[in-house]
């Protein structure tokens, strides 16, 4: 029996879980990651759950880990750096003031280290550490003209006046940055040339009179990426002026010119290169079948590579910091299977061990991607990445081009959209066409011209080659920028392979990128473009989505920035006019708050539950699992809830308003707490559906139950005020009191307060209503004001009250308003139906102009418009701007619609008797017509005005 | 007497060019031969005090017109080519429009409602405002705006670009839907 178990084990292999958008579409927590000079700490910053940022080290002795300086949400870390080996130079963003410089002095304590901070004053920059040099820093200000560089102790950057140093360098006039280089002693600045459009390099030794050119950079079309010296005369370089691919090279300073090639590959372009402080050739990296790849030509750094590379499993690494002895080395790992991960190298003890991992979910495994080369139709090498998913198959190819299309590639590396998908069961290919970077400038320029061309034929022989090795029941096409483009055309051309579109930030129509505006107009812009598209002509109408819609069979999801100054936004929405207006099955995402991609990473995770849940709808892929793990819950909760509020946003512009209820139902099906909390209220509002109350509390109930606490706060509510059942102060206090216990603030002690101030039983009790109101009030701020304000008047005007209890009240609303005139009288000024009219003058003050004195009207929406009363508080005696009177307002709703509910709202005004008051309603789309009861009532319980407004019709 | 009255005009240029009325009702009100529609859309992120005109007739959009956000001005005007030639942002402070690089021109032509783009103002600063300003080409969204505003005066006539640079997107609408319709 036992036997045929564990064989049972091995035939069904676990769930390799569906991945949730929150887990891969985010910034890592861990960030700059640096070794002290001296190799005694590790240091890295990290963004806490309470969104505080900390800044931290790890004792290399001990490894015990502390925070050393901690930003609250109003502030952010730009960067940092080791000065010394125990200060540290941070450079802070600030929110709400100036950004500004600290140093922290780290001094080592019995049981933990010690903080000493020290605002930086001076004004301007740190060019070098000096390392060598213990006892200064190089210190550059700029002033009118020049920059003058100092060589002073670290305290001179405490305050900003240095008349009591002199200065070791002068600058060169006009010239920007300086950097130095500390082994040879060499200072280098650049120079922007106006005219010239260049920027020309400097450099000299310190003490010398000349500076030195070494090189120019202007905006040709050629790479040229200055390594370091290699001697006193020469640069190595990464340069393709002279050739097809980047490759290393020798460039002599004195005569500007390209001498030698160091080192080439013979497929690729050469990405970067490193020397040693003798001006030798480490090493050279390029990036291969999508990886990158570095090759060695000194020995040692050779076998230190393979030696972590082995330690690692062969999973790709980079090197990040190191000590200035080289024994404490911190590495970052990363590839296409592996988020990132940094770990600890000491070479003495040639130990390795992982410090942290930046995966938010440690336990997942990501999905492989596999290389494979194939020809376009004219014969061309290409290479393509094929990402298949662990399981759950789908068996549905999606055809993802890239952007660019010129300069811009493919990699093997981590895409966490790409994974999103893959854990969806769906298989991805990625082509690096022609115009892709890093295979030389022949085969980018191949590009140009290209759009719907040669580009989708390359795409669509990579297409060809993979159908041909697996089988699909399903393919469609997705991509972002050039890739919106492709993947539209695509299924333009192959109506018989695509079967759905999702386009995101594209473009659509090609003449429209010449002719966008005024600016696009001008010869430089005209000349990018043509540097992509190629010559502008009328032609380019026979190869735009927008003019050739009528051909596009498949239906079409299309995503947009509105703020999107790339792309233009007016593409996407042309393209979405003309299907609409054609009847094709077109859908739209239109983020308003979006330029050419997503600022925020939640809109990233949106659009990632868009394009799954238009492929699910477009494919019927009907793909429900009925046992859920608990991550895939968490996985497709999450999308549910993403749609369900994107759908309800106001701003991200689908057609799917209606559909948010049913997104909102999947998520608390799945027992997403505010989703049912949400599911409630439309039982609750009858938004879309009859109001079913019964249905309201027992989905309010249960999301209480799963933590929410909003829900025990509108289920107190219905329980007392609320005219939707019998008052029951039983459940209302029971509901209020969890809140409470659960937490003391304001809103929940009001909330509780006012309970025993209003019930009628033996709930009742007022010294205890009073006595919190008392202590709660005093704390009021700008966050709970609004709720207070709404509190106090349901306490005023739904309670019994006593002589004595009246006057505790008073006392309370002295506390949060100033009261001191309970008795006073409403004289009033104007009543009806009025609305708001804007100043034609610039600047103008608006005004409130009556449009009916009659107390029936029919209401205008989109004009402004609102009803209610004006009037004064007057007291006995003469007026003063210091008096502080207090009303509280109720108005009731009764809808005309027998089958809809009540609504009352409580508010609380207050001010002084030479300031005109008024309270007014005004309605929105969800308003019907119906009858409002405004009762205003005065600190004694009096009632002060009471009338009836009757709204006849809302258009 | 005649050139000392020109001399004022032209030093009191604000005060001769004339205020744009903004077109509120659905009606086809256009009877002169020699007048168009104008359809010009305003986006600014700061409420502005005017913009000048200069053209067949001088015109001014004053602040009623020109509020942060989204605004469009329907309006009937003389036929033939205007140019924008300054943006008051405020009481202190002033734009002109003087690279004839960028062309802030844009022509009215007869029997049709003229769109001539989006004038896109982004104002930072308080004390030193700075403008990135651009006349856009929006014409689906102008054309969605006239749907749902002036549905009457659009049957009526059909919509022609006239702002920077060549358009055939109005041209290929009335092509592809007039056949549909006929059909």
């Amino acid at each position: 029996m036992k036997k045929l178990l564990i064989l049972l084990f091995f035939i069904f292999p676990l769930h390799a879980e569906m991945l949730s958008s929150e887990d891969l579409m985010y910034s890592p927590d861990q960030s700059q990651v640096k070794v002290s000079p001296s190799g005694r700490w590790i240091s890295f910053l990290e963004a806490q759950e309470d969104k505080t940022k900390t800044l931290n080290i790890i004792d290399m002795d001990s490894m015990k880990m502390y925070y050393i300086v901690k930003l609250d949400e109003d502030n952010d870390f730009y960067n940092y750096q080791w000065l010394t080996d125990d200060d540290i130079f941070i450079s802070v963003k600030s929110r709400d003031s100036d950004d500004f410089e600290v140093v922290v002095n780290v001094i080592e304590g019995e049981k933990k280290p010690k903080i000493e901070q020290h605002r930086v004053k001076a004004k301007g920059y740190i060019v070098d550490r000096l390392l060598s040099d213990p006892e200064h820093i190089l210190f550059a200000k700029p002033d009118k003209k020049n920059t003058l560089l100092y060589q002073v102790p670290l305290t001179a950057l405490y305050s900003n006046d240095y008349s009591s140093y002199t200065p070791i360098e002068k600058g060169l006039k006009g010239a920007y940055s300086y950097f130095f280089d500390e082994h040879k002693q060499q200072l280098f600045t650049a120079k922007f040339d106006e005219d010239e459009k260049s920027l020309q390099f400097f450099y000299k030794v310190i003490g010398n009179k000349k500076w030195i050119p070494i090189f120019t950079l202007t905006d040709a079309d050629y790479q040229f990426l200055p390594v370091g010296f290699t001697d006193q005369d020469h640069l190595a370089v990464i340069t393709n002026k002279n050739t097809d691919k980047s490759q290393v090279s020798l460039f002599n300073i004195n005569t500007q010119e390209i001498t030698d090639t160091l080192y080439e590959h013979p497929k690729y372009d050469i990405q970067s290169a490193e020397l040693d402080d003798n001006g030798k050739l480490i090493a050279a990296s390029y990036i291969k079948h999508g990886k990158y790849t570095t090759d060695y030509f000194i020995d040692a750094y050779e076998q230190l590579h393979s030696k972590v590379a082995e330690a690692l499993g062969d999973e790709q690494f980079f090197w990040v910091d190191s000590s200035i002895d080289g024994k404490t080395q911190i590495l970052f790992s990363h590839s296409a299977t592996v988020p990132g991960k940094y770990y600890l190298y000491q070479s003495e003890t040639n130990h390795i061990e992982l410090l942290f991992s930046v995966a938010k979910n440690k336990d997942a495994t990501y999905a492989k991607t596999t290389f494979f080369n194939f020809k376009a139709y004219d014969g061309t090498n290409l290479e393509g990445y094929l990402t298949k998913p662990i399981n759950n198959d789908k068996q549905v190819l999606l055809v993802m081009p890239h952007g660019g299309p010129i300069g811009i590639r493919e990699s093997d590396e981590f895409s966490p959209e790409v994974q999103y998908l893959a854990s969806r069961g769906f298989t991805i290919l990625r082509v690096n066409f022609r115009g892709s970077a890093g295979f030389g400038k022949e085969f980018l320029e191949s590009g140009v011209g290209q759009f719907g061309n040669l580009i989708e034929q390359d795409i669509s022989a990579a297409v060809a080659h993979i159908r041909s090795q697996y089988s699909f029941k399903h393919t469609c096409s997705i991509g972002a920028s050039y890739g919106g483009y492709s993947a539209v055309m695509l299924a333009i051309k192959h109506p018989d392979i695509y079967e759905c579109v999702i386009a995101s930030f594209g473009i659509y129509d090609l003449p429209l990128l010449y002719n966008a505006s005024n600016i696009a107009l001008t010869k430089d812009y005209q000349e990018l473009i043509e540097r992509t598209v190629g010559e502008y002509s009328q032609d380019l109408k026979d190869i735009s989505p927008v003019y050739q819609a009528t051909s596009l069979k498949a239906p079409v999801l299309i995503i947009a920035g509105k703020q999107d100054e790339i792309s233009g936004f007016e593409q996407s929405n042309r393209l979405y006019y003309v299907l609409k207006r054609l009847g094709h099955d077109v859908e739209k995402a239109f983020f308003e708050r979006s330029g050419h991609g997503h600022q925020i990473w939640n809109y990233d995770q949106i659009e990632a539950a868009l394009a799954n849940d238009f492929l699910e709808r477009k494919l019927n892929l009907n793909s429900t699992l009925t046992n859920y793990t608990e991550s895939e819950k968490k996985a497709v909760q999450r999308d549910a809830i993403l749609l369900a509020d994107t759908f309800d946003s106001k701003t991200i512009e689908t057609d799917r308003k209606k559909e948010s209820f049913d997104y909102y139902q999947l998520a608390a099906n799945l027992d997403h707490d505010r989703a049912m909390f949400n599911v409630g209220s439309y039982y609750h509002r009858g938004d879309n559906r009859p109001i079913d109350i019964k249905k309201a509390i027992e989905y309010y109930t249960r999301a209480a139950e799963l933590g929410y606490d909003q829900a025990l706060e509108r289920l107190g509510y219905i329980y007392s005020v609320s005219k939707l059942v019998k008052p029951d102060y039983h459940k209302a206090k029971e509901f209020f009191q969890i809140a409470f216990d659960k937490e003391h603030s304001i809103d929940n002690a009001f909330n509780l307060a006012s309970i025993y101030c209003i019930a009628d039983n033996e709930i009742r009790d007022v010294d205890k209503c009073l006595s919190m109101l008392n202590s709660y009030a005093n704390k009021v701020d700008n966050e709970s004001r609004q709720h207070v304000r709404e509190q106090i008047s349901i306490i005023m005007q739904e309670g019994n009250y006593s002589e004595n209890e009246l006057k505790g009240l008073h006392s309370v609303l002295a506390k949060l308003y100033g009261l001191n005139y309970p008795n006073a009288i409403l004289e009033l000024e104007r009543k009806g139906l009025f609305k708001l009219v804007l100043s034609d003058k610039f600047n103008g003050e608006p005004e409130i102009e009556q449009l009916s004195k009659q107390l029936d009207f029919s209401y205008k929406l989109d004009d402004e418009q609102r009803f209610g009363i004006e009037f004064y508080m007057n007291r006995d005696g003469l007026d003063s701007r210091k008096d502080r009177l207090v009303v509280f307002t109720k108005w009731h709703f009764t809808p005309d619609d027998k089958a809809l509910t009540d609504f009352v709202y409580y508010q609380t005004l207050w001010g002084d008797p030479i300031t005109e008051w008024s309270t007014y309603r005004t309605l929105d789309e969800t308003s019907t017509p119906g009858t409002w009861t405004l009762d205003v009532m005065g600190a004694n319980q009096q009632l002060l005005y009471q009338n009836t407004f009757k709204v006849t019709a809302i258009n | 007497m005649r050139r000392l009255l020109l001399l004022s005009c032209a030093l009191l240029l604000s005060a001769c060019a004339s205020k744009v009325t903004n077109i509120k009702e659905d009606r086809d009100t256009l009877s002169k031969a020699d007048e168009g529609y104008l359809l010009i859309g305003i986006e600014t992120n700061r409420s502005l005090k005017a913009i000048y005109i200069d053209g067949p007739k001088s015109l001014v959009l004053t602040a009623k017109d020109i509020r942060s956000g989204s605004n469009y001005i329907l309006a009937n005007l003389p036929l033939g080519d205007y140019t924008i030639t300054r943006l008051n942002l405020s009481h202190y402070s002033f734009l002109k429009f003087d690279n004839d690089e960028e062309s802030w021109q844009f022509t009215l032509a007869p029997n049709k409602v003229n769109y001539v783009g989006h004038l896109d103002i982004t104002t930072v600063g308080y004390w030193n405002t700075r403008s990135h300003i651009v006349l856009e080409n929006r014409s689906s969204e102008a054309l969605q705006y006239m749907e749902q505003n002036f549905p009457t005066i659009l049957s009526g006539r059909s919509l022609n670009y006239g702002g920077p640079g060549e358009d055939s997107f109005f041209d290929y609408l009335e092509q592809t839907f007039s056949q549909q319709e006929a059909k």
